[in-house]
Formats: C-alpha cells, structure tokens, sequence
C-alpha cells in the first residue's frame, strides 16, 4: 500500500511538473503575451519605414512568436529612443529615423544575431531535456485521454449496434470467440497507446521548441524520428500482452501516428488541461478499471463451475497403452503450473514412487521417444460445452520431447505464443514396442491467451 | 562588429560587447539605450580598456562611429547563457520598457570559482 502511494504521488508529481512547463511553453509559443511580457503593440509613432525595417529583421529570427514580439517591441521602443535623441541633437526627423536604423545595422544581419544569440547550446540541451519530460507528462495524458475516448467509443458502439441492426446493418462482431475479452482490450490498449504517442510527440516539439527558442516546425523532425522511432519500437516489440489483429494494426500505425503528430498542425496551440480535465481522466480509468475488475471476478465464477466430463476424446490424439506394457498400478500423478524463467507453461507428470526403481525401469524400457502432446481442446472458458480434445483438429498444437528425471516426466511448453491456442489438453505419449505410438496417460487441460508484443503476434505459428 | 564579413572577428567583437555591457550594468537595472549610453561613458570605456572614441556607440572592431548592432545580440545572448535577466518593467512615465539586469546566481559563478 505504502509503494502504491508512493508510486501516485511521484507519478502524479512528474504529472504536474510536466503540465506547468507544457502551459509556460505554450504562453512562449502563441502570440498573446502575458502582463509580464511585451507590450502587445510597439509605440504608436512607429514609421512605414520602422516597420518595414523590424519585418525585415523579423523574417531572419526565426523564434517562437512572443520572442518576436518582445524583440520587435525592444527594438521599436530603443528606435524611438534613438530618434529623440537625434532629433533634440538637431537632426531632422527624416534623417534622425535613416540615422537610428544605420546604427543598428542591416535588418536582415541583425535579425540573424539574435536569432544566433537566442538558440544557444544551453538553450538546445534545456530544449531536449525539457521536451523529453514534457513528452512523458504528454504519453500519460494521452494515455488517459485515449482511455476514455476508447470507452466512450465503446460505449457509443455499444449504444449504436442495436440500432443499425434493426435497419439492417450489422457491424462485423470482432469479439466472436473472444470469451476471454482479449481482443477488445488488446484494442483498447493499443488505441490509448496510439493517442498517447501522438499527444507525447506533440507534447515534446512544442516544449522543445519553446524552451530552445525555436519553431516548432524546424524541432519537429527531430521528434518526429525520435518519437516514431521510440514508440514505433516499444508499441512493436516491447508492449507484450494480449493481442488480437485489430489491436496488432493500430499498434502498427504507433511510428506513423508519432511521426505525423509532430508536423501535423504543429504551430497551433495545445488544447488547453486543467487540473479537472486530469481528474476527470484519472476518475474515469480507475473507475473504468474497477468495473472490468468487477465484471472478470463474476465471469470467472462462471467458469470455475464447469464440470469436467466423462469422454475426452483422448482416443483421437492415439490410443491407451497396452497393460503388458504399462501396469494399471503404474499411475501418473502430476499437473501444470507456470515457467516463471520463461513465462511458458510447466507440465510434470510422476510415476507413483512406491513401484520402485526395478519396476519403473522395467516400464521405462518399453517405450522410447516419450512426448508431451498438447492439443486444441473444446472451449473451457463456455459454460455449459463439454471438455476434451476437440476433435476438428488432426494435429497437436505443440510437441514437446518428455525429459525424465528421478521419477517425473517433464516439459514447458510456450502455449501464450500461438493466437488461436485457446483452451488446450496435454496428453503424454510414447512409442511402444510394436512400433505404434500410444496414450501413456489421460494428460491435463487448461486455457492459454497469447501473451507478446505485436511482432511476437506477426511471427508467431500458426 | 558585424559590419565585417570575418565570422572570426565577429565572434571576437560580441565577447567584447558582452563584457562591455557587464561592465555597464553595473549592479543596475537599465533599459537598451540606457545600458548605450552607460557604455559611452568615459569610465565604461577606460574600464574596456578601448579607446572611448571607439567605445561611442559600441564599435570596437570596424572604426565606424555610433555603431550599435551588436548591442541586442550581445544583451540577448547574456540573457540565455543566464547572465542576465531582463523584464518589462514601467519607467517613471509608466511605459512597460525591457530592462536587463545581472544575475546574482548563475552558470558563470561556477566558472569564475573555479578560476579563484
């Protein structure tokens, strides 16, 4: 509980502090300054010949737009300065203005100054570090945003389906099959992930830009390869969990998604967050959280309620070996667990120690290549269906060569691999004298859900 | 100055603008053309160790008198390496000008530490 607070108030700090300098960046960034920034209008006997003198500077600056706005005020208020100067010298007003100009040199030289003097090495290093926080502060923000707009279009699709229904329209059911609910939150996650490196890549362009004195569109390459190539990989390769195929092509589209959020309307303004909004979304994810928590509990009541049924079809997978060659009091004890080295699954199978060894090695000697089958079984997460092999298909899933040690046959098998494994029933096999492959004993069944990042989804067997 | 085209000698002739204009800050808070005509003081320049006809509008490089294109530059770029910090302040009319003051704390005290 203590890590748990201890985990909101850092991230929620980090959160804050990312927010503060995204809103301070964007003051920098638009163009309407603030009491403690420029006079919104240079003094109102500014000349043409002014005017188009700080254009022509102006063009060479390249700053985010209330540094051009305090520089052109600057240099407005230290020109008219300049030319009461001159005037109360003596000089005409004409030659007073062509005087002050000339002494501050080219337009377009002295606008490239200061757009040197501006985009310092500090000012660049302060930009990167500062876009790469602001760019976290962005992928939570986003994150929570993309959780509550992907429950919200659930809820609208929810709402909708009905209808279009009974005016004929039926939308394609992606959750068919899906008992487990992977799919839909493989998407949801995928879709949160999606909006969350957009609204990170955004995040990070315009506070770099504005904390290195640049505009966002001449950062925003940066980002773009840094942001597509970041989030392209982690949504790719390093997101691991459930999958399902809608989910593996908005994961897909991360790079994509990133890369354009960097240019794509970049010298607009973030929508404005306040701390409601942040509420709000938090409010909204752990609510929506505790709900799905609320809802599997109740499904997984349901499940823990099948029975398991007389024939399992085990006949299909091959046939029950000889007694000559395996005693009935040779009984298998055992069952599955977790590979927590490889996240696979364990499967362990023991011949009753009190045989002895004389007699284990005399049972062990009359088979060879000795496996673990695992095989398609009938749906155990639906109430109500039998449990077995389920017969529609012809071939194991997975074949894993038994290792016996002491007493135990065992294996892992890595069943969180495969898309469509589902439920599953193991069955240990060997080759008898005869040469013919038989059923050891009865096996075990379970259900598995794939459990990878999008490329182990692409690449995995089918 | 940037009245020449060397990038070298322009490179040289902002430090030396950059110093001129610590020198004339002097602890104050001054606008653009106060800290001007603070450097065209006799002191500021016998202190820059430049000949004040030199000094008269911050050429140091190029003789070309009342030259001030390297003043904002150089104000500018103090501002970001944090060695001074400017603010639109009102003057005695109540007119919102910049006004450039030194930092007390900053990067640059780690370097002159270093050097004692």
């Amino acid at each position: 509980m203590t890590i748990l607070v201890g985990y909101v108030v850092v991230l929620g700090g980090l959160l804050v502090a990312a927010v503060w300098l995204v809103r301070r960046s964007e003051r920098r960034l638009g163009a309407e300054p603030d009491a403690h920034t420029a006079p919104t209008q240079p003094g109102s006997d500014v000349t043409a010949e002014i005017t188009a003198y700080l254009d022509r500077m102006t063009a060479e600056l390249a700053l985010p737009a209330a540094d051009v706005a305090e520089v052109r005020a600057e240099l407005a208020d230290h020109l008219q300065d300049s030319i009461a100067s001159l005037e109360a010298e003596g000089m005409d007003r004409d030659s007073a203005i062509r005087e002050a100009l000339g002494r501050l040199g080219p337009a377009a030289e002295l606008g490239r100054q200061l757009r040197m003097a501006h985009q310092s090495t500090r000012r660049l290093l302060a930009g990167v570090g500062g876009g790469v926080f602001a760019g976290g502060g962005g992928f939570v923000l986003g994150y929570l945003g993309g959780t509550m707009l992907a429950l919200f279009a659930a809820l609208a699709l929810a709402l909708a389906t009905p209808v279009l229904a009974a005016v004929g329209l039926r939308l394609p059911d992606i959750t068919s099959g899906d008992h487990s609910g992977n799919a839909v939150n493989s998407i949801f996650l995928a879709v949160a992930t999606a909006i969350a490196a957009g609204a990170a890549t955004r995040y990070a362009v315009r506070t770099s830009a504005s904390l290195s004195r640049r505009t966002p569109r001449s950062v925003a390459a940066f980002w773009a390869v840094g942001g597509g190539l970041g989030f392209g990989w982690w949504a790719i390769f390093g997101m691991r969990g459930a999958q399902s195929w809608p989910s593996v092509a908005i994961e897909l589209c991360v790079p994509v998604v990133a890369a354009v959020a960097a240019f794509a309307g970049i010298e607009r303004s973030m929508p404005h967050v306040g701390r409601w909004a942040v509420v709000a979304g938090l409010v909204a994810v752990v609510g929506s959280g505790l709900v799905f928590a609320v809802a599997g509990s109740v499904s997984s009541s349901v499940i823990n309620t099948i029975g398991q049924q007389p024939d399992l079809h085990l006949d299909s997978v091959a046939p029950a070996a000889p007694t000559a060659w395996l005693p009935e009091d040779a009984n298998f004890g055992g069952g599955w667990g977790s590979d927590w080295s490889s996240g696979g699954t364990q499967v362990s199978l023991e011949l009753d120690p009190n045989l002895g060894a004389p007699a284990i090695a005399a049972i062990l000697a009359n088979w060879r290549e000795v496996r673990f089958e695992a095989w398609h079984a009938l749906p155990m997460d639906m109430p109500g269906l039998l449990v077995g092999i389920d017969t529609r298909y012809s071939s194991p899933i997975e074949v894993q060569p038994a290792s016996f040690s002491d007493t135990s046959f065992e294996a892992v098998f890595h069943l969180e691999r495969f898309r469509d494994s589902g439920s599953w029933w193991i069955v240990l096999t060997a080759v008898g004298p005869d040469g013919h492959r038989y059923r050891l004993e009865s096996g075990m069944g379970g259900d598995a859900r794939f459990n990878g990042s999008a490329w182990d989804w692409l690449t995995a067997p089918q | 100055m940037s009245r020449t085209d060397d990038p070298a000698r322009r490179v040289e002739a902002l430090v030396r603008e950059r110093k001129r204009v610590l020198d004339a800050l002097r602890g104050e808070d001054l606008t653009g053309p106060a800290i001007l005509r603070r450097m065209s003081e006799p002191s500021t320049a016998a202190e820059a160790g430049t000949p004040a006809s030199a000094q008269l509008g911050g050429a140091a490089v190029d003789s070309e008198p009342r030259d001030q294109s390297l003043l904002y530059p150089a104000l500018h770029s103090l501002e970001a390496d944090w060695r001074l910090e400017a603010a639109w302040l009102p003057d005695a009319g109540g007119v919102r000008r910049r006004t450039y003051r030194k930092r007390r704390f900053g990067p640059h005290l780690l370097g002159e530490i270093g050097r004692s």
